[in-house]
């Protein structure tokens, strides 16, 4: 079962649109479709465990078995060619299955989230696009995912 | 003499109906007779209660098997009925009684979920204390919204002048739902054990109070003793964001700030101009970690909702600059602002 879904005008668009051709995307984002309830902390067939780099500050107050969100920030194309910095909110509600924080916490550390296949592929592909990765913690049993429009500052600032 | 005493002792623990202190444990009575006790205090503040919610058999408190409802609580509660206090956009208007009925009946949920995580032989469902992590932490934070009505009702002379005295003992309670979920996230089986007997034992120390004599001198403003933690959550998210060490020196976990921006726009004629935008408004800090000096990077972490996470994700990338500004305790108010830049300021 397909895990990621782009809920979007252009739903057929190639992954890569969300970076590619933020124009087409506006309004795009990807979350996970399938309720992760029962998921355990640890890798389970199916799944990949799939590790980003991270920065310390950003792993701080996450632990394993904490669900959480990945946010991305990259340059989109927007109107006229024109680059504008946009936030998505890439996977939701993502189980976490290791951590590991560095000394301090401006150094980099490492999150294992349990993935499937294609979710890995977007993160892989946010970790390469990407200019930041955040990773924003969920209430304990908050599992609900929201469609949501992607963040920018011409959005908010009119 | 020895004897005199003795019946002088039943005779002053009747009249004056006190009922017993009882064990902080996690045993099968414990359970039942916290959530009898709350049961009862529930039926006590209903519209109509019967006579057998007002004169009830009890096997929980001692040598006493009936327990008779207070007369001063049956000349007070048409008052409390009647009293409306509290406008819920759900509930509608909602009386002093039912403002205190709320916090009893989490407290009686307290109790009936805590008795599913005994044994079977011992009258439970053996039901995993991690299953019910999130029916706990969804309690802890009703009954903190539940106290907050009462609180901000002004209800410290509720109950012929007791309401000071209830309320010291659910902030109590609040206390030991912060220790009793955490100890769950943790699996900290036996801090859950020592946790939830004392929560049950302060719902029962709640229900005597309703059988003890009024405080004498009126009861004056209520101080919570303790202040929950401040928690992510649900429908919210815990939004990191490394700040200069100077931004979070005198931040603190359960402040509310709001979050300011540098950041620099491109104008119509293609211009850049740096300018300030206060991005987020009335957030509340969960966790802050002040570095040693104040050139040092810190962290601080937002409740946010998933919109205003991305934003603060943005403009953590985005800006040249992120202040964190304080708002004084109990100012939740959210104002229109305008972006501050110095080409509008010197024209």
């Amino acid at each position: 079962m397909i895990k990621l879904m782009l809920i979007c005008a252009a739903v057929s668009a190639a992954p890569s649109a969300l970076f590619a051709g933020a124009e087409k995307a506006a309004g795009m984002v990807a979350v996970s479709t399938e309720p992760a309830a029962a998921l355990p902390a640890e890798l389970v067939k199916g799944y990949r465990g799939t590790s980003i780099p991270t920065p310390g500050d950003q792993l701080l107050y996450v632990k394993k078995g904490d669900r959480v969100d990945l946010l991305v920030t990259f340059d989109g194309t927007v109107e006229k060619g024109e680059k504008e910095t946009m936030t998505a909110t890439i996977l939701q509600n993502v189980v976490v299955i290791n951590v590991l924080r560095p000394e301090k916490i401006e150094g980099v550390g490492a999150i294992e989230l349990l993935l499937n296949p294609v979710e890995a592929q977007y993160a892989a592909l946010s970790v390469a696009q990407g200019k930041n990765l955040n990773i924003s913690v969920r209430a304990p049993g908050d599992t609900e995912l929201h469609p949501m429009e992607m963040a920018s500052f011409r959005k908010l600032i009119k | 003499m020895k004897l005199k005493i003795w019946i002088a002792a039943i005779f002053c623990a009747l009249s004056a109906q006190t009922l017993p202190a009882f064990p902080a444990a996690l045993v099968p009575e414990a359970v039942n007779c916290a959530a009898e006790d709350m049961q009862v205090f529930y039926y006590y503040l209903a519209p109509e209660p019967g006579q057998n919610v007002k004169e009830r058999a009890t096997q929980c408190h001692g040598a006493q098997t009936t327990l008779k409802m207070p007369d001063w609580l049956e000349s007070s509660l048409p008052a409390m009925r009647e009293r409306k206090l509290w406008e819920d956009p759900e509930e509608g208007k909602l009386s002093e009684a039912q403002l205190w009925q709320t916090a009893v009946s989490i407290m009686y949920e307290f109790a009936w979920k805590t008795k599913k995580t005994l044994p079977i032989a011992d009258g439970g469902s053996g039901v995993p204390i991690p299953a019910l992590e999130s029916d706990y932490n969804d309690m802890r934070l009703r009954l903190i919204m539940a106290i907050d009505r009462i609180v901000r009702s002004g209800l410290e002379t509720s109950f012929d002048g007791r309401g000071n005295a209830l309320l010291t003992t659910l902030n109590a309670v609040m206390e030991q739902m912060d220790v009793l979920t955490d100890a769950i996230a943790k699996g900290d089986e036996e801090g859950f054990d020592k946790s939830a007997g004392e929560g049950l034992k302060l719902s029962r120390g709640l229900f005597s109070q309703l059988f003890e004599a009024a405080p004498a001198a009126p009861a004056g403003k209520f101080v919570f003793k303790y202040t929950p933690q401040a928690r992510i959550l649900p429908g919210y998210r815990g939004v990191s964001l490394r700040v200069p060490g100077s931004q979070v020196m005198f931040l603190n976990s359960g402040d509310r700030a709001d979050m300011l921006v540098t950041f620099e726009a491109i104008l119509g004629s293609g211009a850049k101009e740096k300018v300030t935008a206060t991005i987020l408004q009335n957030v509340v800090v969960v966790k802050v970690y002040k570095p040693g000096t104040a050139d040092e990077a810190g962290v601080v972490q937002l409740l946010c909702n998933p919109n205003e996470a991305q934003y603060a994700a943005l403009s953590l990338a985005q800006s040249k600059s992120i202040n964190i500004i304080r708002r004084a305790a109990g100012d939740v108010e959210l104002r229109p602002m305008e972006i501050a830049s110095f080409r509008k300021l010197f024209k």
